[in-house]
């Protein structure tokens, strides 16, 4: 998947008006909770 | 609330506080009173795309959309309760038998096979199922930017003398990979009015202060209060931005699980889905499953009958990684353009699937 419009998004941030009616500029980040348990 | 202090770092105050709308109910199982319960309408199915002109679409009319629910949710044996509903439809004053002389019943069988519950698709590749010329009606399903992408992953596979005469590697198609585009998903998440007034823009640090102590004492519990949330944050703020644009910069935080799902109490149906849930929202509603806050993005393959190729035993675990690190890539491939530490979260998923199986 070369998904050029999540790069975009990555570099340049969405548009986006949100429905406080205030406009802003959402960037994509990973980041996450690292844990789990072992089965065995 | 419980002598809790947010710090937040910028120079103005949030323009949104999600908290400010958080009610007990929000938080809890509990059964909301009977009053706020909004019974779910026909029409009110998210996600299945209204035809305003017919809501009974792809049914042409009332008449042949009830007989239609007859047949299909009726149950497998005929009953008396049954037989009594059809007399029902057909005795209704409504009822008209003109229309449904000529409607066509296989036809809208194989539509409602190929309507995409989650987002109101009709599944690309069985669209030749259709007829021909009702293709162009269709295209007004296919919403490019919610729909589910179909990409073919493929493997390199080590041949050993043994089994071929030209050894080496060879390219191996493990299946085909549905997924969701991001983009799409973080924009419906933020049309959503309900969930984006507790959709957190701002992350901010949490502190308390025990009776009688001098010190603040940092809270943890939230993604948006978690200092590599924070450290993202800033990161942001401080860049250099986009040439003219004044816009509030906001991180969304995209948080991946994944785990194998059994599809049925008896028997072996399974699905391996990947999940990705907002780190801007709060954890007590991420968890509570009548909040809706989990996202499907992909559904992984998983790599059969290629073990029995191979000689030696890890072979096989060996395969399964990399055609997982291959689902990940083609998943990651735009983000690595993006000169993110793509190399770093790839080993990540590697070591955590070793030890995931306890191997």
């Amino acid at each position: 998947m070369l998904d050029d419009d999540f790069l975009e998004a990555y570099q340049h941030g969405i548009v986006f008006k949100c429905c406080d009616e205030i406009t802003r500029r959402f960037y994509p980040r990973i980041l996450t909770y690292s844990a789990d348990y072992k089965e065995k | 609330v419980f002598g809790l202090i947010r710090q937040y770092y910028s120079n103005e105050l949030p323009t949104h506080d999600p908290e400010e709308h958080v009610s007990l109910q929000d938080l809890s199982d509990d059964p909301p009173a009977a009053a706020d319960v909004v019974p779910l309408r026909f029409g009110d199915v998210s996600g299945i795309p209204s035809h305003p002109e017919n809501p009974f679409y792809p049914f042409l009319n009332k008449s042949s959309f009830l007989l239609g629910d007859w047949y299909w949710n009726q149950g497998l044996q005929k009953t008396r309760k049954g037989f009594r509903s059809l007399l029902n439809i057909i005795g209704d004053p409504q009822f008209r038998a003109e229309d449904i002389q000529n409607t066509k019943w296989s036809k809208i069988d194989a539509k409602l096979k190929n309507i995409d519950i989650d987002n109101g698709d009709e599944i690309a590749d069985e669209r030749g199922a259709v007829d021909g010329n009702e293709i162009e009606e269709d295209w007004e399903w296919m919403d490019e930017d919610v729909g589910w992408r179909k990409t073919q992953v493929s493997i390199s596979v080590p041949f050993s003398k043994r089994h071929t005469k030209t050894p080496g590697p060879q390219r191996f198609v493990v299946g085909d990979f549905y997924h969701r585009p991001f983009v799409s998903v973080i924009r419906e998440k933020l049309s959503k009015a309900e969930d984006d007034q507790q959709f957190h823009y701002d992350p901010f640090e949490l502190f308390w202060r025990a009776p009688g102590a001098t010190n603040d004492m940092r809270v943890h519990g939230e993604l948006y209060t978690s200092p590599a949330f924070l450290d993202v944050h800033r990161e942001l703020q401080e860049s250099a931005g986009e040439p003219g644009c004044n816009l509030p910069r906001v991180v969304v935080a995209m948080m991946f699980w994944s785990d194998a799902t059994h599809l049925t109490s008896f028997g072996s149906a399974k699905l391996w889905p990947n999940y990705l849930y907002f780190g801007n929202e709060s954890k007590y509603r991420r968890c509570k499953p009548t909040c809706h806050l989990c996202n499907h993005v992909a559904y992984f393959q998983v790599v059969r009958y290629l073990p029995c190729l191979l000689t030696g035993g890890s072979s096989s675990l060996l395969i399964t990684c990399y055609s997982f690190r291959m689902h990940f890539k083609i998943l990651l491939q735009s983000i690595c353009v993006a000169n993110a530490p793509v190399p770093n979260l790839l080993r990540t998923v590697d070591v955590n699937y070793y030890t995931h199986n306890g191997r």
